[in-house]
């Protein structure tokens, strides 16, 4: 059974980008636009993977992280954020907020993909 | 893989391939080992960011000339192979291989060209000399004999283990972190085969303490890898780094690294030396080697809570003695500089030529529309609207200067790029030369850098070549062996000027004098000055050298040099001692766009005068006038101060005897423009002055380049077309004609 | 017993062959055996331990498994042992199969046929 991602980006190419990328890979993909969508979504059902871009509307990536934490069913989700370069101090405040893993903006999705073998076996 | 991010790979390659080139070259400077090391490390990271890259984009034949060296500079960090310049030298010809490697792939092409292939093979070769691999004629035995090279020595010391061997142990707060350790391993399959993985629970507390959401495993992986490396290894547990302890040792590692793995490790000794031998990282004897040779290695430390001790590399280095603190200390100063640096200079974006270019276009437009609204707002004589105006004015006048802004680049870049040079020609022709580089910051319009480069190399290879002289004569004359050249680069008055200066031989006016006479460029008895006798260098087919070396001495350059250097409105001028050295100085415009100007009119005609260039406006009355009615000059607060009747500056050679004087008489009040060049004054009589102007520089169409005097148009607010006058040219012209003036009194050209 | 959480059915269910008098619990975990399901798991087996001397454990439906856990069974299994129950695990799904291969840890937890 293949497993499921949840992508959070503000950026509807970006969750293009990804979305392809991963379905490509064959996972399951989840989109949401920000934080708040993004934990609309979240009804339960099993998630592998949360990348979150850091800057959204409505609720920003770290935020939403902190969210994540709180509900049981997704507490214990690996969780890696997407920053551009200037944003890397945005890194320590994600680390502490539970988010373990990160790429760096722009990246080609073999980055991505090679990042998410990291983290789903 | 797309066009796209191929281009983004290349771009980034040859960031880093610029970075990498100036660490070579400061490798030859340093002096302390703190340093040194720094600079290796700083490369091998380099060189190992575009391998990764690389890999990203099945660019094979990158990926494995990079691994090479890589592995050379991995010895090197190991302080197993020295840095000299042989070294240096063959980096540095590997990093432009590197960089011819990528642009090829960026072409396309299937496979590598003959040449590059050539190349290729030759310089893995001399690479993997440093390695001890020797070429594959020889097809070294298997049994390694104790004569070859440096993998014997390893040998002799390390152990039999031909595979990596990763050392894991995860820290309780891993799975809360939603890190799975089965990601990890299951990603080493990628890299390796997976000979054995044991998994070590020793850790697990009795059930009624058996936190579940803890993590208390470890892993001992023997890994079968021949083509990776530590760093690489290292990167897959990037993101679990705080949350596990890792251990990596490579093939064949001396047996002291597992016994400080060992040692590090929670549990007891022995079992872990009976884990390590029945997953084959170790032979029996290896480990009973082990256990007879450490003392208080049986202590028997039982493994028993989540305490895991593991000493900071740093300082277990330093109690070994291997690097004293005070080392340790400035390497980690030096990083932490080197992360601010990296900070502060990630500052900057790319940005696409051609959007900059029209965005520089769309503000040229805004600036002749904004003075058309004036034009018209000021007819109105509202007060308030004028009011808006000149706050509007002020805007479009800031977003031109920002816009330009974006145009200008450090001439640093430039700079940089002639180390190579010096360095590659003092080897070449044996002399000592020093490149010292001041004013790196000074910026300059990115067009007028592109052309200048060439130039520039040109005048920098003269000196080296012809100017600084072998380290013999140079003892011969007293001077240090050392050879200076410098490259300067500085505003003033609106100009931005580079000069390179040596301290050679400096030119010498006979020998420039008697080659000018051979080819009929001077006659006999001809009276020169020093400057015209050193611009005869720039005549073309001009060259004193004695020899015609491979880089200069042709006599195709000079000539070249100024016209290319005239072409961006720029002078060059020559300044030199014999015996002592010579400066040449290059002076271009700022920028080639969009310029203060001051308007000014002239019977019918507007023109345009660079605001920078313009000192101040007097009035023109008879007290002024110095002399008689006929000179051309006037008493300005007791300095002489030519002048010209604008007008006749642009009239035709035959008309000079109808002087602008004579249609007098509807001038009542005649103007001067005060101008100012290369510290040369000169005054123009205009009929208006007009004020300041934003004037966006329209060049010329083709048939007026030659135009002296203009140096291109500009439309008014009113669509009138206005010229821009060329100060030099024509500061130039009014001292000529000054200069006649006083030499014969027919004022003909 | 059954434990519900949220919707996704999460059971450590006890057969109804199991015998008291034998001494035999049969157990099934369902579904998930995951750093999710852990706490609860242990919670349930802590139970059985104390009334049961012999342990099957069925993962046929276990359709996720992560090293939690593997940790969890490799735990449950130290404890059986330290005070001399049995314990097999009689039916594996292939993602306990592929994780168990991965780890090479088939030997420490006792693969068998049910009694």
């Amino acid at each position: 059974m293949s497993k499921t991602i949840l992508i959070v980006d503000d950026s509807a190419s970006v969750r293009s980008v990804v979305g392809i990328a991963l379905k490509g890979a064959g996972y399951t993909v989840i989109a949401a636009c920000d934080g708040k969508d993004a934990l609309s979504k979240l009804t339960g059902q099993k998630i592998h993977l949360i990348v979150s871009d850091v800057n959204m509307p409505n609720m920003d990536g770290i935020t939403f992280v902190k969210e994540v934490k709180k509900l049981p069913n997704y507490k214990f989700t690996p969780v890696c954020m997407l920053t551009t370069e200037a944003e890397q101090s945005k890194m320590q405040e994600g680390k502490a907020a539970g988010a373990k893993a990160w790429i760096v903006k722009p990246f080609q999705p073999p980055k991505l993909l090679d990042v998410v073998s990291k983290l789903i076996a | 893989m797309s066009d796209d991010s191929l281009q983004i790979f290349a771009e980034e390659a040859e960031d880093l391939l610029g970075v990498a080139e100036q660490a070579l070259l400061n490798l030859d400077n340093l002096g302390n080992d703190a340093e040194t090391l720094n600079g290796i490390n700083g490369l091998f990271r380099t060189f190992h960011t575009i391998k990764g890259a690389a890999g990203l984009f099945g660019l094979n034949t990158i990926v494995d000339f990079t691994h090479v060296v890589e592995s050379v500079l991995g010895d090197v960090r190991k302080g197993t192979l020295p840095v000299d310049e042989e070294l240096v030298s063959l980096f540095l010809l590997s990093r432009d291989h590197l960089e011819s490697l990528v642009s090829d792939a960026l072409g396309g092409a299937g496979s590598l060209s003959g040449e590059l292939q050539a190349t290729d093979s030759q310089l893995i070769g001399k690479l993997n000399r440093y390695l001890g691999i020797l070429p594959t004629e020889e097809e070294a035995p298997v049994q390694i004999s104790g004569d070859t090279a440096q993998t014997a020595k390893e040998n002799v010391d390390g152990v039999a283990n031909e595979n990596w061997h990763i050392s894991l142990r995860f820290g309780p707060s891993a799975f809360r972190n939603g890190m799975d350790p089965s990601s990890f391993v299951g990603y080493l399959k990628k890299i390796g085969e997976l000979k054995s993985v044991t998994l070590i629970d020793d850790a697990i507390p009795l059930w009624s303490d058996f936190d579940p959401e803890n993590c208390y495993l470890g892993f001992e992986i023997e890994l079968i890898a021949l083509n990776t490396n530590k760093d690489e290894l290292e990167d897959v547990f990037e993101f679990v780094k705080d949350d596990c302890k890792i251990s990596i040792l490579p093939p064949h590692s001396h047996i002291s690294e597992y016994i400080k793995m060992i040692e590090a490790l929670p549990e007891e000794d022995l079992r872990i030396g009976d884990i390590l031998v029945a997953c084959g990282a170790l032979t029996s004897l290896e480990k009973d080697n082990m256990l007879n040779t450490q003392d208080g290695f049986c202590d028997g430390i039982i493994a028993g809570g989540h305490d895991f001790k593991v000493p900071q590399l740093g300082k277990i280095a330093v109690e070994e003695h291997v690097v004293e603190q005070e080392v340790v200390d400035a390497a980690i100063k030096k990083q932490s500089n080197l992360k601010q640096q990296r900070v502060s200079a990630q500052q900057t974006i790319r940005v696409n030529a051609l959007k900059l270019e029209s965005l520089v276009n769309l503000v040229g437009e805004l600036v002749i529309g904004s003075a058309n609204s004036e034009l018209y707002a000021r007819r109105l004589a509202d007060a308030d609207l004028n009011e808006a105006m000149e706050n509007l004015l002020r805007l479009v006048e800031e977003v031109r200067d920002t816009a330009l802004g974006l145009r200008m680049v450090q001439i640093g870049e430039t700079f940089n790029r002639y180390k190579r040079v010096v360095r590659e020609v003092s080897r070449d022709t044996g002399k000592d030369i020093e490149l010292h580089i001041s004013g790196a910051e000074t910026e300059l319009d990115k067009t007028l850098i592109e052309r200048i480069g060439d130039p520039l190399m040109h005048l920098v290879r003269n000196a080296i070549d012809h100017g600084i002289e072998s380290p013999e004569v140079r003892a011969e004359r007293g001077k240090p062996a050392k050879g200076l050249v410098r490259l300067d680069a500085f505003h003033d008055s609106g100009s931005i000027v580079i000069q390179i200066t040596d301290d050679g031989g400096g030119l010498s006016k006979e020998k420039i004098r008697n080659k000018a006479l051979e080819k009929g460029l001077v006659q006999e008895g001809q009276n020169l000055s020093d400057q015209e006798i050193y611009r005869l260098i720039f005549e073309a087919g001009f060259s004193t050298a004695e020899s015609v070396s491979n880089l200069s001495g042709r006599g195709v350059g000079m000539d070249v040099v100024r016209q290319n250097i005239e072409s961006l409105r720029g002078q060059v001028e020559i300044e030199s001692e014999e015996g002592k050295g010579s400066t040449i100085s290059i002076r271009l415009p700022l920028t080639l766009a969009i310029i203060d100007g001051f308007q000014v009119r002239v019977g019918e005609a507007q023109y345009i005068l660079p605001l920078d260039m313009v000192d101040e406006c007097i009035e023109l009355n008879e007290s002024l006038r110095g002399g008689d009615d006929n000179s051309n000059y006037i008493n300005l607060r007791g300095e002489i101060l030519p002048y010209m009747y604008l007008n006749d500056v642009f009239k035709a050679e035959n008309d000079a005897e109808t002087n602008a004087k004579d249609e007098v008489d509807d001038r009542h009040r005649d103007n001067i423009v005060v101008v100012q060049f290369a510290g040369k004054k000169a005054g123009f009589v205009v009929d208006e002055l007009l004020g300041e102007h934003q004037t966006v520089i329209k060049p010329l169409g083709k048939i007026f380049q030659n135009l002296k005097g203009i140096s291109g148009a500009t439309i008014l607010g009113s669509g009138e077309v206005a010229m821009i006058v060329d100060i030099p040219e024509i500061v130039k012209r009014v001292i000529n004609s000054g200069q006649k003036q006083f030499v014969s009194s027919n004022a003909i050209h | 017993m059954t434990i519900n959480r949220l919707g996704r059915a999460m059971a450590l269910k006890k057969e109804q062959i199991s015998n008291k008098t034998q001494g035999l619990c049969k157990l099934v975990i369902d579904q998930e055996l995951t750093i999710y399901t852990i706490e609860t798991l242990k919670q349930g087996l802590s139970e059985e331990i104390d009334l049961y001397d012999k342990f099957e454990l069925n993962l046929a439906s276990v359709e996720e498994i992560d090293s939690a856990g593997i940790q969890l069974l490799l735990a449950l299994r130290d404890e059986l042992v330290s005070r001399k129950k049995t314990f097999i695990l009689t039916a594996l799904s292939s993602a306990v199969t592929e994780l168990i291969d991965l780890y090479a840890v088939s030997d420490r937890l006792n693969i068998g046929d049910a009694a």
